[in-house]
Protein backbone atom coordinates (compact mmCIF):
# COMPACT_ATOMS: atom_id res chain seq x y z
CA UNK A 1 0.00 0.00 0.00
CA UNK A 2 2.58 2.27 1.03
CA UNK A 3 4.75 1.85 -2.42
CA UNK A 4 1.11 2.62 -4.31
CA UNK A 5 0.89 5.66 -2.39
CA UNK A 6 4.94 6.50 -2.81
CA UNK A 7 4.86 5.45 -7.14
CA UNK A 8 1.49 7.93 -7.55
CA UNK A 9 3.23 10.62 -5.71
CA UNK A 10 5.99 10.22 -7.28
CA UNK A 11 4.55 10.36 -10.73
CA UNK A 12 2.38 13.61 -9.95
CA UNK A 13 5.24 15.77 -8.36
CA UNK A 14 7.47 14.58 -11.26
CA UNK A 15 4.51 15.52 -13.70
CA UNK A 16 4.53 18.95 -12.07
CA UNK A 17 7.41 20.13 -13.27
CA UNK A 18 6.72 19.34 -16.94
CA UNK A 19 3.39 21.56 -16.60
CA UNK A 20 5.36 24.56 -15.06
CA UNK A 21 5.55 27.41 -17.36
CA UNK A 22 7.12 30.74 -17.17
CA UNK A 23 5.80 33.81 -19.07
CA UNK A 24 7.73 36.72 -19.93
CA UNK A 25 5.44 39.90 -19.49
CA UNK A 26 6.40 43.53 -21.03
CA UNK A 27 7.95 45.81 -18.23
CA UNK A 28 5.53 48.70 -17.15
CA UNK A 29 6.73 52.51 -18.07
CA UNK A 30 7.45 52.31 -14.68
CA UNK A 31 9.76 49.77 -14.35
CA UNK A 32 11.60 50.70 -17.90
CA UNK A 33 12.44 54.35 -16.48
CA UNK A 34 14.13 53.07 -13.98
CA UNK A 35 16.75 51.54 -16.66
CA UNK A 36 19.54 54.45 -17.97
CA UNK A 37 21.52 53.09 -21.41
CA UNK A 38 24.33 54.88 -22.64
CA UNK A 39 25.99 54.92 -26.18
CA UNK A 40 29.60 56.41 -26.03
CA UNK A 41 31.45 57.23 -29.76
CA UNK A 42 34.87 56.12 -30.01
CA UNK A 43 37.35 56.86 -33.19
CA UNK A 44 39.36 54.24 -33.62
CA UNK A 45 42.67 55.37 -31.94
CA UNK A 46 40.51 55.97 -28.92
CA UNK A 47 40.68 59.80 -29.43
CA UNK A 48 37.89 61.40 -28.06
CA UNK A 49 34.68 62.65 -29.67
CA UNK A 50 34.69 66.13 -31.22
CA UNK A 51 32.46 68.96 -31.70
CA UNK A 52 30.70 68.47 -34.23
CA UNK A 53 31.35 70.67 -37.66
CA UNK A 54 27.97 71.51 -38.61
CA UNK A 55 27.92 73.99 -35.57
CA UNK A 56 28.83 77.85 -36.16
CA UNK A 57 31.65 79.07 -34.59
CA UNK A 58 29.88 81.21 -32.32
CA UNK A 59 27.89 78.02 -31.48
CA UNK A 60 31.10 76.48 -30.62
CA UNK A 61 32.52 78.98 -28.50
CA UNK A 62 28.93 78.60 -26.56
CA UNK A 63 29.07 75.23 -26.31
CA UNK A 64 30.70 74.06 -23.39
CA UNK A 65 33.58 71.05 -23.41
CA UNK A 66 31.96 69.41 -20.29
CA UNK A 67 28.67 69.44 -21.24
CA UNK A 68 29.78 67.36 -24.22
CA UNK A 69 32.37 65.23 -22.75
CA UNK A 70 34.62 66.55 -25.23
CA UNK A 71 37.57 68.49 -25.90
CA UNK A 72 37.92 71.04 -28.29
CA UNK A 73 39.94 71.07 -30.98
CA UNK A 74 43.07 73.24 -31.02
CA UNK A 75 41.92 75.23 -34.29
CA UNK A 76 39.00 75.55 -36.11
CA UNK A 77 39.25 73.17 -39.38
CA UNK A 78 39.78 74.70 -42.46
CA UNK A 79 36.79 75.03 -44.86
CA UNK A 80 35.90 75.54 -48.38
CA UNK A 81 34.77 73.87 -51.78
CA UNK A 82 37.76 73.11 -54.40
CA UNK A 83 36.25 71.88 -57.99
CA UNK A 84 37.79 70.12 -60.97
CA UNK A 85 36.02 70.63 -64.14
CA UNK A 86 36.68 68.11 -67.42
CA UNK A 87 34.56 70.21 -69.93
CA UNK A 88 32.98 69.26 -72.81
CA UNK A 89 29.79 70.39 -74.50
CA UNK A 90 27.69 71.00 -77.35
CA UNK A 91 25.36 73.36 -78.33
CA UNK A 92 23.81 72.49 -81.93
CA UNK A 93 22.12 76.04 -81.48
CA UNK A 94 21.67 79.58 -79.75
CA UNK A 95 19.42 81.66 -81.43
CA UNK A 96 18.27 85.23 -80.05
CA UNK A 97 14.90 86.54 -81.18
CA UNK A 98 14.21 89.99 -81.17
CA UNK A 99 10.63 90.00 -81.13
CA UNK A 100 9.66 93.59 -82.51
CA UNK A 101 12.35 94.22 -84.63
CA UNK A 102 14.04 97.83 -84.84
CA UNK A 103 12.04 100.73 -84.38
CA UNK A 104 8.13 101.19 -84.34
CA UNK A 105 7.35 99.12 -87.51
CA UNK A 106 10.23 96.81 -87.06
CA UNK A 107 10.17 93.17 -88.24
CA UNK A 108 11.29 90.09 -85.89
CA UNK A 109 15.03 89.21 -86.63
CA UNK A 110 17.34 86.51 -84.70
CA UNK A 111 20.98 85.78 -84.42
CA UNK A 112 21.91 82.36 -84.72
CA UNK A 113 24.95 80.48 -83.62
CA UNK A 114 25.17 77.06 -85.14
CA UNK A 115 27.70 74.31 -83.48
CA UNK A 116 28.60 75.87 -80.89
CA UNK A 117 31.23 73.29 -79.02
CA UNK A 118 33.64 73.79 -75.58
CA UNK A 119 36.23 71.45 -75.11
CA UNK A 120 39.87 70.36 -76.43
CA UNK A 121 38.73 69.92 -79.87
CA UNK A 122 42.28 69.52 -81.97
CA UNK A 123 42.29 65.97 -81.94
CA UNK A 124 39.90 64.33 -84.37
CA UNK A 125 37.59 62.85 -81.47
CA UNK A 126 37.05 65.84 -79.27
CA UNK A 127 38.11 65.75 -75.57
CA UNK A 128 36.96 67.89 -71.97
CA UNK A 129 39.17 70.50 -71.69
CA UNK A 130 40.57 70.68 -68.00
CA UNK A 131 39.65 73.36 -65.42
CA UNK A 132 41.32 72.56 -62.01
CA UNK A 133 40.96 74.15 -58.83
CA UNK A 134 38.19 76.20 -58.81
CA UNK A 135 37.61 77.12 -55.01
CA UNK A 136 35.06 78.68 -53.47
CA UNK A 137 34.65 80.22 -50.06
CA UNK A 138 32.40 82.82 -47.92
CA UNK A 139 34.54 84.94 -46.27
CA UNK A 140 33.01 87.66 -43.78
CA UNK A 141 34.41 90.63 -44.82
CA UNK A 142 35.38 90.01 -48.59
CA UNK A 143 32.06 87.91 -49.60
CA UNK A 144 31.47 84.97 -51.62
CA UNK A 145 35.27 84.63 -53.07
CA UNK A 146 35.65 82.23 -56.12
CA UNK A 147 39.23 81.39 -58.15
CA UNK A 148 40.63 79.44 -61.02
CA UNK A 149 43.74 78.02 -60.36
CA UNK A 150 44.26 76.09 -63.61
CA UNK A 151 42.82 76.77 -67.16
CA UNK A 152 43.97 74.25 -69.88
CA UNK A 153 46.61 71.75 -68.85
CA UNK A 154 50.78 72.11 -68.88
CA UNK A 155 51.48 71.09 -72.51
CA UNK A 156 49.02 74.13 -73.48
CA UNK A 157 46.19 72.72 -74.32
CA UNK A 158 43.65 75.73 -73.15
CA UNK A 159 39.91 75.42 -73.40
CA UNK A 160 39.56 75.51 -77.34
CA UNK A 161 35.59 77.06 -78.54
CA UNK A 162 34.20 76.62 -81.88
CA UNK A 163 31.29 78.30 -83.72
CA UNK A 164 30.43 76.50 -87.03
CA UNK A 165 28.47 79.29 -88.51
CA UNK A 166 26.79 82.85 -87.10
CA UNK A 167 23.43 83.57 -89.20
CA UNK A 168 21.48 86.93 -89.13
CA UNK A 169 17.74 86.15 -89.83
CA UNK B 1 6.34 7.26 5.36
CA UNK B 2 10.01 8.92 5.76
CA UNK B 3 10.71 7.58 2.09
CA UNK B 4 7.38 9.56 0.51
CA UNK B 5 8.85 12.45 2.22
CA UNK B 6 11.92 12.25 0.69
CA UNK B 7 10.87 11.76 -2.82
CA UNK B 8 8.21 14.24 -2.02
CA UNK B 9 10.61 16.94 -1.45
CA UNK B 10 13.15 15.85 -4.30
CA UNK B 11 10.28 16.15 -6.89
CA UNK B 12 9.25 19.45 -5.57
CA UNK B 13 13.01 20.97 -5.51
CA UNK B 14 13.05 19.31 -8.88
CA UNK B 15 11.21 21.91 -10.46
CA UNK B 16 12.33 24.95 -8.58
CA UNK B 17 15.88 24.24 -10.06
CA UNK B 18 14.24 23.77 -13.65
CA UNK B 19 15.17 27.10 -15.66
CA UNK B 20 16.12 28.13 -19.38
CA UNK B 21 18.45 30.88 -20.27
CA UNK B 22 17.68 33.16 -22.91
CA UNK B 23 21.27 33.35 -25.64
CA UNK B 24 22.10 35.59 -28.14
CA UNK B 25 21.93 34.22 -31.55
CA UNK B 26 25.47 34.21 -33.11
CA UNK B 27 25.86 35.57 -36.46
CA UNK B 28 25.26 32.94 -38.76
CA UNK B 29 21.91 32.18 -37.68
CA UNK B 30 20.99 35.85 -37.78
CA UNK B 31 21.75 35.83 -41.00
CA UNK B 32 19.50 33.25 -41.67
CA UNK B 33 16.69 35.34 -40.29
CA UNK B 34 14.62 38.15 -41.85
CA UNK B 35 12.86 41.03 -40.96
CA UNK B 36 9.71 42.61 -42.65
CA UNK B 37 8.66 46.38 -41.80
CA UNK B 38 6.15 49.14 -43.80
CA UNK B 39 4.12 48.54 -46.19
CA UNK B 40 4.54 46.04 -49.37
CA UNK B 41 6.34 46.63 -52.26
CA UNK B 42 6.91 43.21 -54.37
CA UNK B 43 8.17 43.59 -57.79
CA UNK B 44 10.00 40.72 -59.77
CA UNK B 45 12.25 40.65 -62.55
CA UNK B 46 10.63 39.13 -65.62
CA UNK B 47 12.57 36.26 -67.87
CA UNK B 48 12.84 37.18 -71.06
CA UNK B 49 9.49 34.89 -72.25
CA UNK B 50 7.78 34.91 -68.45
CA UNK B 51 4.84 32.89 -68.30
CA UNK B 52 1.81 34.39 -68.33
CA UNK B 53 0.44 34.12 -65.16
CA UNK B 54 3.41 36.11 -63.78
CA UNK B 55 2.35 39.41 -64.81
CA UNK B 56 -0.69 39.02 -62.48
CA UNK B 57 -1.07 41.07 -59.79
CA UNK B 58 -0.95 39.50 -56.23
CA UNK B 59 -4.86 40.42 -55.25
CA UNK B 60 -3.68 40.17 -51.66
CA UNK B 61 -0.74 42.60 -51.67
CA UNK B 62 -3.11 45.64 -52.90
CA UNK B 63 -4.47 45.36 -49.57
CA UNK B 64 -1.51 45.77 -47.63
CA UNK B 65 -0.57 49.30 -48.12
CA UNK B 66 -1.87 52.53 -46.24
CA UNK B 67 0.93 55.01 -46.75
CA UNK B 68 0.31 58.58 -45.56
CA UNK B 69 -2.37 60.10 -48.27
CA UNK B 70 -0.79 57.07 -50.79
CA UNK B 71 -1.78 53.91 -52.37
CA UNK B 72 -1.18 51.18 -54.15
CA UNK B 73 -0.77 51.72 -57.87
CA UNK B 74 -1.72 48.75 -60.29
CA UNK B 75 0.96 49.19 -62.49
CA UNK B 76 -0.53 47.66 -65.34
CA UNK B 77 -3.25 50.67 -65.48
CA UNK B 78 -0.42 52.68 -65.07
CA UNK B 79 1.79 51.36 -68.06
CA UNK B 80 -0.59 51.19 -70.70
CA UNK B 81 -1.73 55.06 -69.71
CA UNK B 82 2.27 55.89 -69.90
CA UNK B 83 3.41 53.42 -72.63
CA UNK B 84 4.00 56.28 -74.78
CA UNK B 85 5.35 58.67 -72.81
CA UNK B 86 7.33 56.20 -71.14
CA UNK B 87 9.07 54.94 -74.69
CA UNK B 88 9.54 58.99 -74.81
CA UNK B 89 11.33 59.25 -71.58
CA UNK B 90 14.08 56.50 -72.57
CA UNK B 91 13.61 55.19 -68.84
CA UNK B 92 12.14 51.48 -70.15
CA UNK B 93 10.93 49.77 -67.00
CA UNK B 94 10.46 46.69 -69.85
CA UNK B 95 11.74 43.35 -67.90
CA UNK B 96 10.47 44.63 -65.03
CA UNK B 97 6.98 43.65 -63.86
CA UNK B 98 5.95 46.92 -61.56
CA UNK B 99 3.14 44.81 -59.57
CA UNK B 100 2.93 47.44 -56.69
CA UNK B 101 3.75 49.94 -55.65
CA UNK B 102 3.87 53.20 -53.54
CA UNK B 103 1.44 56.11 -54.82
CA UNK B 104 1.62 59.85 -53.08
CA UNK B 105 -0.03 62.67 -53.19
CA UNK B 106 1.31 66.00 -51.57
CA UNK B 107 -0.15 68.84 -50.53
CA UNK B 108 2.69 71.17 -49.43
CA UNK B 109 3.35 74.25 -47.65
CA UNK B 110 7.23 74.88 -46.31
CA UNK B 111 9.40 77.49 -45.30
CA UNK B 112 13.25 77.10 -44.00
CA UNK B 113 16.47 78.79 -43.74
CA UNK B 114 19.55 77.36 -45.12
CA UNK B 115 23.17 77.94 -44.25
CA UNK B 116 26.05 77.11 -45.09
CA UNK B 117 29.18 78.11 -42.69
CA UNK B 118 32.96 78.91 -43.98
CA UNK B 119 34.73 79.00 -40.49
CA UNK B 120 37.97 80.17 -42.13
CA UNK B 121 36.72 82.77 -45.16
CA UNK B 122 38.79 83.65 -48.12
CA UNK B 123 42.33 81.80 -46.06
CA UNK B 124 45.28 82.78 -49.09
CA UNK B 125 47.15 83.96 -46.62
CA UNK B 126 45.74 83.09 -43.28
CA UNK B 127 43.55 86.17 -42.70
CA UNK B 128 40.47 84.77 -43.37
CA UNK B 129 37.35 85.59 -41.94
CA UNK B 130 34.20 83.63 -40.98
CA UNK B 131 31.43 83.83 -43.24
CA UNK B 132 28.26 82.00 -44.62
CA UNK B 133 26.16 81.95 -47.47
CA UNK B 134 22.86 82.24 -46.25
CA UNK B 135 19.53 81.38 -47.93
CA UNK B 136 17.24 83.42 -45.81
CA UNK B 137 13.71 82.28 -46.09
CA UNK B 138 13.09 79.94 -48.75
CA UNK B 139 8.91 79.60 -48.82
CA UNK B 140 7.72 76.95 -50.96
CA UNK B 141 4.15 76.90 -51.57
CA UNK B 142 1.14 78.10 -54.97
CA UNK B 143 -0.57 81.61 -55.48
CA UNK B 144 -3.16 81.38 -57.89
CA UNK B 145 -2.17 84.99 -58.93
CA UNK B 146 1.23 86.34 -59.89
CA UNK B 147 3.55 86.52 -57.01
CA UNK B 148 3.57 90.19 -55.38
CA UNK B 149 6.61 92.14 -54.36
CA UNK B 150 4.94 91.92 -50.80
CA UNK B 151 4.78 88.31 -50.87
CA UNK B 152 8.30 88.74 -52.13
CA UNK B 153 9.37 89.93 -48.24
CA UNK B 154 6.73 88.65 -46.42
CA UNK B 155 8.09 85.90 -43.70
CA UNK B 156 4.54 84.77 -44.60
CA UNK B 157 3.60 84.91 -48.05
CA UNK B 158 1.36 82.44 -48.58
CA UNK B 159 -1.72 81.95 -47.20
CA UNK B 160 -2.82 78.19 -45.48
CA UNK B 161 -4.18 77.43 -48.21
CA UNK B 162 -2.12 78.18 -50.77
CA UNK B 163 -0.91 74.32 -51.10
CA UNK B 164 1.50 73.59 -53.54
CA UNK B 165 0.56 70.50 -55.40
CA UNK B 166 2.19 67.10 -55.98
CA UNK B 167 0.26 64.06 -57.29
CA UNK B 168 0.64 60.73 -58.09
CA UNK B 169 4.36 60.56 -56.69
CA UNK B 170 5.31 57.28 -57.59
CA UNK B 171 8.13 54.81 -56.01
CA UNK B 172 9.56 51.77 -57.14
CA UNK B 173 11.98 49.32 -56.15
CA UNK B 174 13.87 46.26 -58.36
CA UNK B 175 16.29 44.89 -56.45
CA UNK B 176 18.77 44.48 -59.74
CA UNK B 177 17.29 47.87 -61.91
CA UNK B 178 17.60 50.24 -58.55
CA UNK B 179 14.23 52.50 -57.44
CA UNK B 180 11.84 53.88 -60.04
CA UNK B 181 10.50 57.52 -58.95
CA UNK B 182 8.07 59.18 -61.18
CA UNK B 183 5.80 62.50 -60.52
CA UNK B 184 3.08 62.44 -63.06
CA UNK B 185 1.89 65.83 -62.01
CA UNK B 186 3.79 68.83 -60.45
CA UNK B 187 0.97 71.34 -59.66
CA UNK B 188 -2.35 71.29 -60.63
CA UNK B 189 -3.94 71.18 -64.62
CA UNK B 190 -4.71 75.27 -64.74
CA UNK B 191 -1.09 75.71 -64.73
CA UNK B 192 -0.44 76.66 -60.85
CA UNK B 193 2.60 75.06 -60.30
CA UNK B 194 5.20 75.57 -57.29
CA UNK B 195 6.14 78.71 -56.33
CA UNK B 196 9.48 79.22 -54.57
CA UNK B 197 10.06 82.59 -53.00
CA UNK B 198 13.49 83.11 -51.19
CA UNK B 199 13.68 86.44 -49.15
CA UNK B 200 17.44 87.13 -49.30
CA UNK B 201 20.53 85.76 -49.99
CA UNK B 202 23.68 86.35 -48.00
CA UNK B 203 27.22 86.19 -48.85
CA UNK B 204 29.55 86.22 -46.16
CA UNK B 205 27.77 88.19 -43.17
CA UNK B 206 24.19 89.03 -42.78
CA UNK B 207 24.33 92.74 -42.50
CA UNK B 208 23.07 93.36 -46.54
CA UNK B 209 21.10 91.23 -49.03
CA UNK B 210 22.18 90.01 -52.27
CA UNK B 211 18.76 90.42 -53.65
CA UNK B 212 15.90 87.20 -53.17
CA UNK B 213 15.02 84.46 -55.61
CA UNK B 214 11.70 84.18 -57.71
CA UNK B 215 10.48 80.81 -59.01
CA UNK B 216 6.91 81.12 -60.38
CA UNK B 217 5.04 77.76 -60.80
CA UNK B 218 7.24 75.48 -62.04
CA UNK B 219 5.26 72.52 -63.30
CA UNK B 220 5.45 69.71 -65.62
CA UNK B 221 2.01 70.88 -67.46
CA UNK B 222 2.89 71.90 -70.64
CA UNK B 223 -0.20 73.77 -71.36
CA UNK B 224 -1.02 74.55 -74.85
CA UNK B 225 -1.34 78.49 -75.16
CA UNK B 226 2.13 78.78 -73.41
CA UNK B 227 3.87 76.31 -75.91
CA UNK B 228 1.45 78.52 -78.81
CA UNK B 229 3.45 81.44 -78.02
CA UNK B 230 7.08 79.81 -77.94
CA UNK B 231 6.07 78.51 -81.21
CA UNK B 232 5.57 81.94 -82.29
CA UNK B 233 8.40 83.50 -80.94
CA UNK B 234 10.57 80.79 -82.06
CA UNK B 235 8.95 79.29 -85.58
CA UNK B 236 8.63 76.21 -84.40
CA UNK B 237 5.58 73.65 -83.93
CA UNK B 238 6.18 71.83 -81.78
CA UNK B 239 3.18 70.04 -79.87
CA UNK B 240 2.55 68.06 -76.82
CA UNK B 241 2.50 63.60 -76.53
CA UNK B 242 -1.54 63.42 -75.46
CA UNK B 243 -0.70 62.27 -72.04
CA UNK B 244 -3.77 59.72 -71.72
CA UNK B 245 -6.06 61.62 -68.87
CA UNK B 246 -8.13 63.71 -71.47
CA UNK B 247 -6.96 67.12 -69.99
CA UNK B 248 -7.82 69.97 -71.05
CA UNK B 249 -5.47 72.78 -72.37
CA UNK B 250 -2.46 70.81 -72.09
CA UNK B 251 -0.71 67.34 -71.26
CA UNK B 252 1.27 66.41 -68.70
CA UNK B 253 4.92 65.14 -68.90
CA UNK B 254 5.92 62.65 -66.21
CA UNK B 255 8.91 63.17 -64.31
CA UNK B 256 11.02 60.04 -64.15
CA UNK B 257 14.28 59.04 -62.26
CA UNK B 258 15.95 55.99 -61.83
CA UNK B 259 18.42 55.31 -58.82
CA UNK B 260 20.68 52.36 -58.56
CA UNK B 261 23.68 51.96 -56.56
CA UNK B 262 26.06 49.12 -56.80
CA UNK B 263 29.33 47.61 -55.05
CA UNK B 264 31.99 49.69 -55.96
CA UNK B 265 36.11 48.30 -55.97
CA UNK B 266 37.69 48.08 -52.36
CA UNK B 267 40.48 50.93 -53.54
CA UNK B 268 37.20 53.58 -53.96
CA UNK B 269 36.27 52.90 -50.64
CA UNK B 270 36.23 56.15 -47.90
CA UNK B 271 37.94 54.71 -44.24
CA UNK B 272 35.04 56.44 -42.05
CA UNK B 273 36.99 54.80 -39.26
CA UNK B 274 33.80 52.44 -38.82
CA UNK B 275 34.16 48.74 -37.64
CA UNK B 276 33.59 45.75 -40.48
CA UNK B 277 30.47 43.71 -39.36
CA UNK B 278 29.87 41.25 -41.51
CA UNK B 279 26.58 40.84 -43.15
CA UNK B 280 26.34 44.29 -43.64
CA UNK B 281 27.06 45.67 -47.77
CA UNK B 282 30.24 47.36 -48.28
CA UNK B 283 30.17 51.28 -48.53
CA UNK B 284 32.05 51.12 -51.24
CA UNK B 285 29.72 52.17 -53.54
CA UNK B 286 28.43 54.08 -56.75
CA UNK B 287 25.55 55.34 -57.51
CA UNK B 288 24.25 56.26 -61.00
CA UNK B 289 21.25 58.22 -61.90
CA UNK B 290 18.96 58.59 -64.74
CA UNK B 291 16.20 61.04 -65.33
CA UNK B 292 14.38 62.40 -68.04
CA UNK B 293 11.86 65.72 -67.12
CA UNK B 294 10.24 68.53 -69.05
CA UNK B 295 9.17 71.32 -66.89
CA UNK B 296 7.43 74.96 -67.15
CA UNK B 297 8.17 78.14 -65.42
CA UNK B 298 6.43 81.31 -65.65
CA UNK B 299 9.41 83.30 -64.19
CA UNK B 300 13.14 82.45 -62.41
CA UNK B 301 13.99 85.46 -61.12
CA UNK B 302 16.63 87.37 -59.16
CA UNK B 303 14.79 90.18 -57.00
CA UNK B 304 16.34 93.37 -55.63
CA UNK B 305 14.77 96.42 -53.86
CA UNK B 306 11.41 95.19 -55.68
CA UNK B 307 13.50 95.50 -59.27
CA UNK B 308 13.63 91.54 -61.17
CA UNK B 309 16.30 90.76 -63.21
CA UNK B 310 14.94 87.49 -65.27
CA UNK B 311 14.10 84.86 -67.24
CA UNK B 312 10.20 85.06 -68.19
CA UNK B 313 8.37 81.41 -69.73
CA UNK B 314 11.41 78.97 -69.40
CA UNK B 315 10.64 75.52 -70.59
CA UNK B 316 13.38 72.63 -70.76
CA UNK B 317 12.73 69.84 -72.32
CA UNK B 318 14.38 67.80 -75.41
CA UNK B 319 12.56 68.60 -79.27
CA UNK B 320 11.74 65.33 -80.85
CA UNK B 321 11.74 64.61 -84.42
CA UNK B 322 8.84 62.10 -84.90
CA UNK B 323 8.30 61.96 -88.49
CA UNK B 324 11.78 61.91 -89.59
CA UNK B 325 11.55 65.28 -91.29
CA UNK B 326 14.31 66.78 -89.52
CA UNK B 327 12.34 69.22 -87.58
CA UNK B 328 11.55 69.17 -84.03
CA UNK B 329 7.71 68.61 -83.66
CA UNK B 330 7.26 66.75 -80.24
CA UNK B 331 8.19 68.12 -76.71
CA UNK B 332 9.85 64.87 -75.26
CA UNK B 333 11.98 65.43 -71.71
CA UNK B 334 15.51 66.40 -71.53
CA UNK B 335 17.57 63.26 -70.14
CA UNK B 336 20.40 62.66 -67.73
CA UNK B 337 21.77 59.28 -68.59
CA UNK B 338 23.96 57.50 -66.81
CA UNK B 339 25.81 59.85 -64.49
CA UNK B 340 28.01 58.14 -62.26
CA UNK B 341 28.11 59.88 -58.84
CA UNK B 342 31.20 58.18 -55.89
CA UNK B 343 33.56 59.06 -53.83
CA UNK B 344 37.52 58.64 -54.88
CA UNK B 345 40.83 58.73 -54.11
CA UNK B 346 42.11 62.00 -56.42
CA UNK B 347 44.96 64.18 -57.18
CA UNK B 348 44.26 67.79 -57.00
CA UNK B 349 45.52 70.59 -58.80
CA UNK B 350 48.54 71.20 -56.17
CA UNK B 351 49.31 67.62 -56.60
CA UNK B 352 47.93 66.63 -53.11
CA UNK B 353 46.01 63.20 -52.62
CA UNK B 354 42.34 63.78 -51.66
CA UNK B 355 38.69 62.03 -51.29
CA UNK B 356 37.21 63.76 -53.85
CA UNK B 357 33.28 63.50 -54.60
CA UNK B 358 33.49 62.48 -58.60
CA UNK B 359 30.60 63.15 -60.78
CA UNK B 360 31.33 60.88 -64.07
CA UNK B 361 29.83 61.43 -67.11
CA UNK B 362 27.65 64.35 -66.96
CA UNK B 363 25.38 63.56 -69.64
CA UNK B 364 23.01 66.07 -69.96
CA UNK B 365 20.77 66.66 -73.34
CA UNK B 366 18.12 69.76 -73.44
CA UNK B 367 16.69 72.22 -75.47
CA UNK B 368 15.72 75.44 -73.51
CA UNK B 369 13.13 78.25 -74.05
CA UNK B 370 13.64 81.20 -72.85
CA UNK B 371 10.59 83.31 -74.21
CA UNK B 372 11.85 86.61 -72.45
CA UNK B 373 15.21 87.76 -71.28
CA UNK B 374 14.20 91.08 -69.38
CA UNK B 375 15.00 93.68 -66.55
CA UNK B 376 12.16 94.96 -64.53
CA UNK B 377 8.85 93.47 -66.47
CA UNK B 378 8.92 90.86 -68.47
CA UNK B 379 6.37 92.47 -70.88
CA UNK B 380 8.08 96.15 -70.69
CA UNK B 381 11.32 95.17 -70.19
CA UNK B 382 12.45 92.48 -72.17
CA UNK B 383 16.00 92.02 -73.42
CA UNK B 384 14.61 89.45 -76.11
CA UNK B 385 14.12 85.77 -76.22
CA UNK B 386 16.67 82.74 -76.34
CA UNK B 387 16.56 79.28 -77.43
CA UNK B 388 19.24 77.01 -76.96
CA UNK B 389 18.75 73.85 -79.14
CA UNK B 390 20.40 70.63 -78.94
CA UNK B 391 22.79 71.65 -75.39
CA UNK B 392 24.58 67.85 -74.74
CA UNK B 393 27.42 68.23 -71.79
CA UNK B 394 28.72 63.87 -72.05
CA UNK B 395 32.37 63.92 -71.74
CA UNK B 396 32.14 66.44 -68.63
CA UNK B 397 33.11 65.07 -65.45
CA UNK B 398 33.75 66.72 -61.68
CA UNK B 399 35.29 65.88 -58.76
CA UNK B 400 34.35 67.89 -55.52
CA UNK B 401 36.44 68.50 -52.66
CA UNK B 402 37.72 70.27 -49.63
CA UNK B 403 41.01 72.70 -49.56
Amino acid sequence: MNNKIQLISLCALSLLSVYAVADLTPLNDDTLSAHVGQISQRAANDKPFQVPLLLSESQSAQTSPQNLNTQAPQSQPSAGITMDIDLQLHIDEIRWVDVDGAGPNGTQGAISMRGFSVGHLDSPIPQPAQIRGITVDVDGRDGLVIGVEQIGDRFGNGIDINIDSIQIK
Amino acid sequence: MKRTFITFVCAMTHSLFSFAQLIPLDDAALQESHGFMGHHIAFDALDANPPAEQNQPDSNALNQVSFFSGQVHDSQTYQSKNAALDALTGLSKDGLSLTQGIEIDLEIQASLDMQWQDNDGFNDIGDGTSGSLTLSGIHLGSHKGPITRQMLESDQPFLDSELAVINNLLIDLDSKQGMFITIEELGDRFGNGLDIIVNDIYLGNEQASAGGLLIENLSNFIQDKNLNQLNQTFGFNLSTLDDGKNTANGNWLPINAIVLTEEGSADTSVDLGLPSIDGLPSISTNTTIDASFAVYMDKVAWVDDGGEFGIADLMIYDGLDTNGDGIDDTVGPAKLTQMKIETIDHTAYNGEQVKALYIENLDFKADIAMGSIYVGNPQTGSLGSLHIKGLDTAGTSVWIYAH
